[in-house]
């Protein structure tokens, strides 16, 4: 099981019902794209940060943020030119740099977008995967697709496993060549790639002969779930089986 | 009597399409999440997650590539930290998937790949961009296009082979299309 997205912990966020946070997030999500007023966008951003600060740690919430920063910077670079109207704020001999309304929408977009940001880093760092899909499931998620979710994370640690274990071999049998080139280092990563499919492909069958011993997808119920109702065509049977054999018996004496 | 079962007869059994469906989930994850080719220019790299949406999008069919392909690089932005970006992806990596195995068919010529190229990228980027767009504005949202194409190129060029090599070498993998 891979939990790299989940932060151990035992804050209140970690002990909130996922549903509820499932909620939350997505009412706030919406908040975000509805036009409010810029000072409530950053209220509810720098709230959500701090609680999000406070239940798993400032640094850890650095990270997020940090990924974001490039779009964040080009947010700031190309968002002021799209918006001429309003007062002019920074001018640079003659020409207009900034104005009041393309600073109101470079906040309003880098507010929305660190405020996605935060809001999704705060619901996963704080639930286990298996407590979001049991969320979804009770929000009506089909029970084969959450099987299907749970499956495909049971197969992903194995995948990397088999992919590195390929690598290597492959290593072991290629000379080693200058790698500069693109090409050259897709044609080097191709056989790898047709061996991980082939032994991936390979265990569906497996996988769903497992899956119909468990009785999933069968149109009839598991064997132990399986009643045999009685009739009277099997008793007539029966009788008529101890008729028989007790006649030839019988005949073997005359 | 144990029932008698082949490849083509065991694809329409709803255990084959949960069992093929979590595997090709986990194939796309991995491909996106740890398979990765740096590219010198720009300092970025290609990952193979569209590699694995044409693969599955020619082998298995345009509903298997919508499932696989939007699941499993959902997954893979959750794994690499991109959680924000999980219904997007789905929507844009399904799609994708959908367009590409409902153009290309079951038989694939020259015509064919190109008007799945172009499905593909229209569907992906597109998304890309008006999703993008409507969250952090349309003009840093284009910077994101070339990106998007070099992607779907590397999933044709490398995709699409790399199916007739796996059938090649695995041929009952012929009747799993479903």
């Amino acid at each position: 099981m891979i939990t790299s997205t989940y932060i151990e912990g035992n804050s209140f966020l970690h002990k909130t019902d996922p549903r509820i946070k499932i909620i939350i997030l997505v009412d706030l999500l919406v908040l975000l794209f509805v036009p409010i007023a810029i000072p409530v966008m950053i209220f509810i951003v720098v709230l959500f940060s701090m609680i999000t600060a406070i239940s798993i740690g400032f640094y850890r919430l650095l990270i997020p943020l940090k990924m974001v920063l490039p779009i964040v910077i080009f947010i700031l670079l190309l968002t002021p030119p799209f918006y001429r109207e309003g007062n002019s704020l920074f001018i640079v001999q003659g020409k207009i740099i900034l104005t009041s309304d393309g600073l109101e929408q470079t906040l309003r977009l880098i507010m929305r977008f660190s405020g996605i940001t935060v809001l999704f880093f705060m619901f996963f760092a704080t639930t286990t995967i298996n407590n979001f899909i049991l969320a979804l499931q009770w929000f009506r998620l089909p029970y084969r697709t959450a099987l299907i979710i749970t499956i495909a994370l049971r197969y992903i640690p194995y995948m990397i496993t088999v992919y590195s274990n390929i690598q290597d071999a492959h290593k072991l049998r290629i000379t080693e060549e200058s790698g500069k080139k693109l090409i050259r280092r897709f044609k080097r990563v191709f056989p790898s790639l047709v061996s991980v499919l082939i032994q991936s492909i390979k265990s569906i069958p497996t996988l769903a002969m497992a899956l119909e011993l468990r009785g999933i997808g069968l149109e009839i119920k598991r064997t132990q779930f399986n009643i045999i109702k009685f009739n009277k065509r099997i008793l007539q049977l029966s009788i008529a089986g101890v008729i028989l054999l007790m006649t030839i018996w019988i005949i073997r004496f005359l | 009597m144990p029932e008698k079962r082949n490849s083509s007869t065991m694809k329409n059994l709803p255990a084959f399409k949960i069992a093929s469906l979590a595997i090709l989930i986990a194939v796309t994850t991995v491909f996106t999440y740890i398979i990765r080719i740096p590219v010198a220019p720009t300092r970025g790299y290609i990952n193979f997650g569209d590699v694995a949406i044409f693969f599955t999008a020619v082998t298995f069919g345009p509903i298997t590539a919508f499932l696989a392909g939007g699941i499993g690089t959902a997954m893979a932005d959750l794994f690499a930290g991109y959680a924000q970006w999980i219904p997007i992806t789905f929507f844009a990596h399904g799609l994708q998937g959908l367009v590409i195995g409902l153009l290309l068919g079951k038989k694939i010529n020259i015509q064919r790949l190109i008007l799945g190229f172009l499905g593909a990228t229209i569907t992906m980027a597109g998304i890309y961009y008006i999703t993008a767009g409507v969250m952090y504005g349309f003009g840093p949202a284009l910077a994101e296009i070339p990106g998007n194409i070099l992607q779907n190129i590397a999933g044709i060029l490398i995709g699409v082979p790399l199916s007739g090599a796996v059938r090649r070498a695995y041929p009952p993998i012929r009747n799993y299309r479903w």
